[in-house]
């Protein structure tokens, strides 16, 4: 597979598995939300159309987060010296700003419509899913290869496959 | 520079496709139309009813009827033919009848003869004729005083249960004490006649009864009308045998959910149209489920009174069966119903649904649990007004007589409201639940 | 073996130069690993600036060449032995020509007398430590001494090293019936080079005449022509004695051509290489560390001619070679001609070149400056990819890795010193502007274009990636530091990713 080819199958795996993490997201977090409206006189149904918009929103936000490291690591940055090299200080930043998303949205959303009531399992959920497996996990894989051991625990991982 | 375009296009259109894709894999729509009905068993009249409804009168023209329009003072019985048909016309259009043993229909203006003494000219009265040729479609109503011949009400009642009662139907009865000058057929164990003038004391003014069939509704729109048309303020007494015991629906249209509630959400995914219908979702199969609801007790008007002290609940469930059809199921005793009076205000009252969903309703299945809550005979009673208007079926000398009474009144009513119970189950609360399993 | 290159005297020591860098980045035409260089130098003055600086290359070189490459590479396939001892003196150390030829033994003899005439006295009185002082006369005297010329077996001491290995290894060569390619560089003006060039050359014919009859040995030399000029202060000139002075090194150079072309028998092929515009140099040395020039593209041109020598056959040899350039100021790319292998695939002397500079400057700014904080742990790997995939258990005090971060440098200064030049004369081979030298560095904007007439993709940037993304070609025969600089060289080829 040559680069562009690697490229484009590595953009491709991210907007992927946002789609698939946004699915699962729905689905888990549906379930949630059965108990999180107990005692409310908010359907369910409602909830959930509700809760959908949200789900977007916030795999929109995880989805454009991957996608930036990518596409920074990919073209954005430029190895010149020995030294501009690693940008971990970016990663980390770009996870905690995706971090960060995962807990503000739901509540904003929240706060901004009645129907959609929250409880702590969403942005958990969020968190797991979408900053953890999709932006973490989802950078051990698909990073672009100057900075594949950017990402931190690439280096453990990649060693348990052998490297290349 | 050309290939960098074709890559940005490439790259574009990958990403357009995953937005798609993604877009397709979440469900766009929520809710589905589902045309959910009750349970034969359950299902309770049609929450509408039509604007209009012919309005039917039977009149009783046997000469028993005839004391009443002899005086004038007192005498609401003379205006009843106008004000009969004032009301039908109102509720849609009237058609009036005569029946002694035979029913026959009255054309044109003929009903307002009903004011003269000279129709009353029938021998038998056949109520129960007028019940059978009653349409229950129609809002049915029968001037009479209660006389059956042969005393056969139980014959009445019986129609009156199959046509009305079971079909989710009501019957009233308004009572108005009328003045009276003529006289009383077959009164007693030996069926003789007794005359009798009431003059001009209301005291003594003997009733006479409309016997209003239909839907209750329109019974008691009719019932407003009459209220509200009757000008001469003679003693009207009203009796109401219907499903509903309150003001309002006693279902989920009118029912509050109240604060407890554990193991259930509320949903509409199922898109039910009746209103009193509730869908909900169980949250976890394994812990018990909590429903509380709370309503006001306000009597329906004419409604027998009860005595809260007797009341009893059921809890039926049952299961969508793949033809479509309720099946009822198993649930091993395991619903519980309690009632109790709110401490929020005097006529409020809760009533707390709690059942193991695993026990109850049937997995991957939609299940419908009907919950009612109703008085049990003892606490179903007649107003004081019937045993008041009661005169005992029994032999009486003539000085004795008196003709401000019904004859077996207190049968007659005590007939009907078994009837009522047995065939209507009024009930004070019916709860209607919906959970989609599948 | 194959190929033998002698190196005489300070010319000759950085003709050995140029042709060490061409050897390392493979431009040789053996085929990988099938033919040995051995190489061995002939200069009394065994301190000389020259001698020291060529033969650092060399021995960095022998130190790390064994390092696991691969096959199917151009990248030091040319394995180099050493000779043993590396310099061979035909001087012995603090003596004088009388010393050397025993003048007291003849002296008031008739010889003592007919040396008296030929030699002056200040000659016959002076040391030879720092050679023979450019008088080839006195060069040719002690050759002649030390290797049985005249004596009725004119051949070459076999006996003494180094010339005892020297014989067995050209024995071996023919008896496998492979030729024997010896290829002396040295100059025709000065000392050694003069004294050294025809002698030396004569012996070898004679140690191995049946071989040399039969075609199983060939001969070839570069005689290096003037191209430098010196101007010694009245100083230097009282306090010297006798020592080479440039003014007559066309006047020697003339009379040296004179006796290649009506009396030499001996070589085989034979390539002059000169200058008409002498490079002036700055600091006046007799010899010793002190003589020290720099690089000349005549030393280039030199070992080009050595690798010309190696490709030929006795069947397609040519006795006089020649080269030209185009343009008269500047040397190109298109001046330096193309190699033929041995298996007669064309390999461009340009790409090979390119690709072997470019491989050095990467080494130079993205490896050697990190790696030794690499492998202690004082930078974070991760920033590093390439060094995690291949370096992670390199132990960076390994001979191998010391040794070639040691030639990169010499590399580097040798690169600069060809392309700079104080005659008016360019070489536009490498840009000057794209690269420093003391201590090695580059300029990272102008890596992909250093060479001229060449568009090159490969960026640092390009660079780093490929060194991030690919694996080794060869896997099976690499490991360990040598796994990493194959990766590396291929990773320089000029292609681009996308274009595969």
């Amino acid at each position: 597979m040559n680069r562009s080819t690697r490229t484009i199958a590595q953009i491709l795996g991210i907007l992927l598995l946002t789609a698939v993490l946004s699915l699962f997201a729905y689905y888990i977090g549906s379930s949630f939300g059965k108990s999180i409206i107990i005692g409310t006189p908010i359907a369910f149904n409602d909830w959930q159309a509700h809760y959908k918009k949200l789900v977007y929103a916030t795999g929109a936000t995880g989805g454009t987060i991957s996608l930036l490291w990518y596409l920074l690591a990919r073209f954005g940055m430029k190895v010149h010296t020995s030294y501009d090299v690693g940008k971990r200080t970016l990663w980390g930043s770009l996870g905690g700003l995706m971090l960060i998303a995962c807990v503000a949205l739901p509540y904003a959303f929240a706060n901004a419509d009645a129907t959609l009531k929250m409880g702590a399992s969403i942005p958990l959920l969020f968190v797991a899913l979408y900053a953890v497996i999709g932006y973490w996990i989802g950078s051990l894989f698909m990073t672009p290869a100057a900075y594949k051991y950017t990402p931190l625990g690439a280096e453990k991982i990649r060693a348990s496959w052998g490297r290349k | 520079m050309e290939k960098h375009t074709k890559q940005c296009g490439r790259f574009l259109l990958a990403f357009f496709l995953c937005l798609f894709l993604g877009g397709c894999a979440l469900p766009w729509e929520n809710s589905q139309e589902m045309p959910i009905t009750m349970p034969t068993d359950m299902a309770r009249a049609e929450m509408e009813t039509p604007a209009a409804i012919p309005v039917d009168v039977y009149w009783d023209a046997t000469v028993s009827m005839q004391g009443y329009t002899t005086l004038a003072a007192g005498n609401v019985y003379r205006t009843l033919p106008d004000l009969l048909g004032d009301i039908g016309d109102s509720m849609g259009n009237v058609q009036f009848f005569r029946f002694g043993a035979e029913v026959m229909p009255l054309g044109g203006r003929e009903y307002r003869k009903f004011s003269d003494a000279s129709t009353y000219t029938e021998l038998i009265t056949a109520v129960h004729n007028a019940v059978d040729t009653a349409d229950p479609n129609h809002l049915s109503v029968i001037v009479t005083d209660l006389f059956e011949s042969d005393s056969d009400w139980s014959n009445v009642t019986k129609k009156l249960k199959d046509k009305y009662f079971a079909h989710h139907l009501s019957v009233a009865v308004i009572g108005i004490k009328n003045s009276f000058h003529g006289d009383i057929f077959d009164v007693g164990l030996n069926a003789q006649k007794y005359f009798y003038n009431s003059n001009d004391d209301p005291a003594r003014f003997r009733p006479f009864y409309l016997i209003l069939m239909g839907p209750e509704k329109k019974i008691l729109e009719f019932i407003d009308l009459w209220k509200e048309r009757q000008t001469i303020p003679n003693e009207t007494q009203y009796l109401l045998l219907t499903e509903n015991l309150t003001e309002g629906a006693n279902d989920f249209t009118q029912l509050v959910v109240s604060e407890g509630i554990q193991n259930l959400y509320s949903n509409e995914s199922l898109g039910i149209r009746d209103k009193r219908i509730k869908e909900f979702g169980i949250n976890d199969q394994s812990a018990p489920a909590v429903l509380p609801v709370r309503f006001d007790y306000q009597p329906l008007f004419g409604t027998c009174p009860l005595d809260m002290d007797h009341l009893k609940t059921a809890v039926q469930a049952f299961s969508l069966s793949e033809n479509g059809e309720w099946e009822p199921l198993d649930t091993n005793d395991d619903p519980k119903v309690e009632v109790s009076r709110s401490s929020d205000a005097p006529d409020s009252w809760n009533v707390t649904l709690t059942f193991q969903p695993e026990q109850t309703i049937k997995p991957d299945a939609m299940n419908f649990i009907h919950v009612s809550v109703f008085p049990d005979a003892k606490g179903y009673r007649l107003p004081d007004w019937v045993r008041a208007w009661n005169m005992p079926n029994v032999d009486v000398a003539p000085d004795q007589f008196d003709g401000s009474k019904t004859v077996n009144l207190l049968h007659v009513m005590e007939s009907l409201k078994s009837t009522a119970l047995a065939a209507s189950h009024p009930a004070l609360v019916n709860m209607n639940i919906i959970i989609d399993e599948r | 073996m194959g190929y033998y290159f002698i190196s005489i005297g300070g010319s000759g020591a950085k003709v050995m130069e140029s042709l060490t860098h061409l050897c390392a980045a493979g431009l040789l035409p053996n085929k990988e690993k099938q033919q040995k260089l051995y190489v061995m130098a002939i200069d009394p003055d065994i301190g000389n600036g020259n001698l020291k600086r060529s033969s650092a290359a060399l021995h960095c070189f022998t130190q790390f060449q064994d390092v696991s490459i691969g096959m199917d590479t151009p990248l030091f396939k040319t394995e180099v032995e050493l000779a043993k001892p590396f310099i061979w003196n035909p001087a012995e150390h603090d003596k004088k020509l009388d010393d050397i030829l025993s003048y007291q033994i003849y002296k008031g003899s008739p010889i003592g007398n007919l040396y008296e005439v030929l030699y002056t006295q200040e000659e016959r009185n002076t040391f030879l430590n720092e050679g023979f002082r450019g008088r080839p006369s006195i060069g040719a005297a002690v050759l002649a001494k030390k290797v049985q010329l005249g004596d009725g077996t004119d051949g070459l001491r076999v006996d003494t090293a180094p010339w005892d290995k020297f014989s067995r290894l050209v024995h071996q060569d023919a008896k496998n019936g492979q030729t024997a390619k010896i290829f002396l560089a040295g100059s025709v003006f000065g000392g050694t080079g003069a004294a050294g060039m025809p002698t030396i050359a004569h012996l070898l014919r004679h140690t191995f005449r049946n071989y040399y009859d039969e075609g199983k040995v060939m001969i070839g030399g570069a005689l290096i022509l003037p191209y430098f000029a010196f101007t010694p202060s009245l100083s230097d000139q009282e306090s010297y004695g006798i020592f080479a002075s440039s003014e007559n090194f066309l006047t020697n150079t003339k009379a040296a051509l004179k006796y290649y072309a009506l009396k030499d028998k001996d070589y085989h092929s034979l390539y002059f290489i000169g200058d008409d515009i002498l490079s002036q140099v700055p600091n006046f040395s007799i010899g010793a560390s002190t003589q020290n020039n720099d690089a000349h593209v005549v030393d280039l041109y030199g070992a080009m001619a050595a690798i010309d020598f190696y490709q030929s056959t006795p069947e397609n040899r040519k006795e006089y070679s020649y080269i030209a350039h185009a343009r008269e100021n500047t040397f190109q790319w298109t001046d330096f001609p193309d190699i033929c292998m041995d298996d007669q695939t064309q390999v461009s002397f340009k790409d090979r070149f390119i690709q072997f500079t470019r491989f050095i400057f990467s080494y130079v700014h993205l490896v050697k400056p990190v790696l030794g904080d690499l492998a202690s742990g004082k930078i974070p790997s991760y920033k590093y990819p390439w060094f995690l995939d291949y370096l992670a258990d390199l132990n960076i005090s390994d001979t191998e890795v010391r040794n070639f971060n040691e030639y990169t440098e010499t590399f580097m200064r040798w690169l600069q010193q060809i392309e700079t030049s104080e005659n008016h004369r360019t070489l536009e081979l490498i840009r000057k502007s794209s690269f420093d030298a003391n201590p090695a560095s580059i300029v990272p904007d102008q890596f992909s274009s250093c060479a001229y007439d060449e568009n090159s993709e490969v960026t640092i940037h390009e660079l780093w990636y490929r060194l991030s993304e690919r694996t080794c070609a060869d896997m099976e025969n690499t490991k360990g530091f040598g796994r990493f600089l194959r990766l590396l060289y291929d990773c320089c080829a000029k292609e681009k990713e996308d274009a595969r």
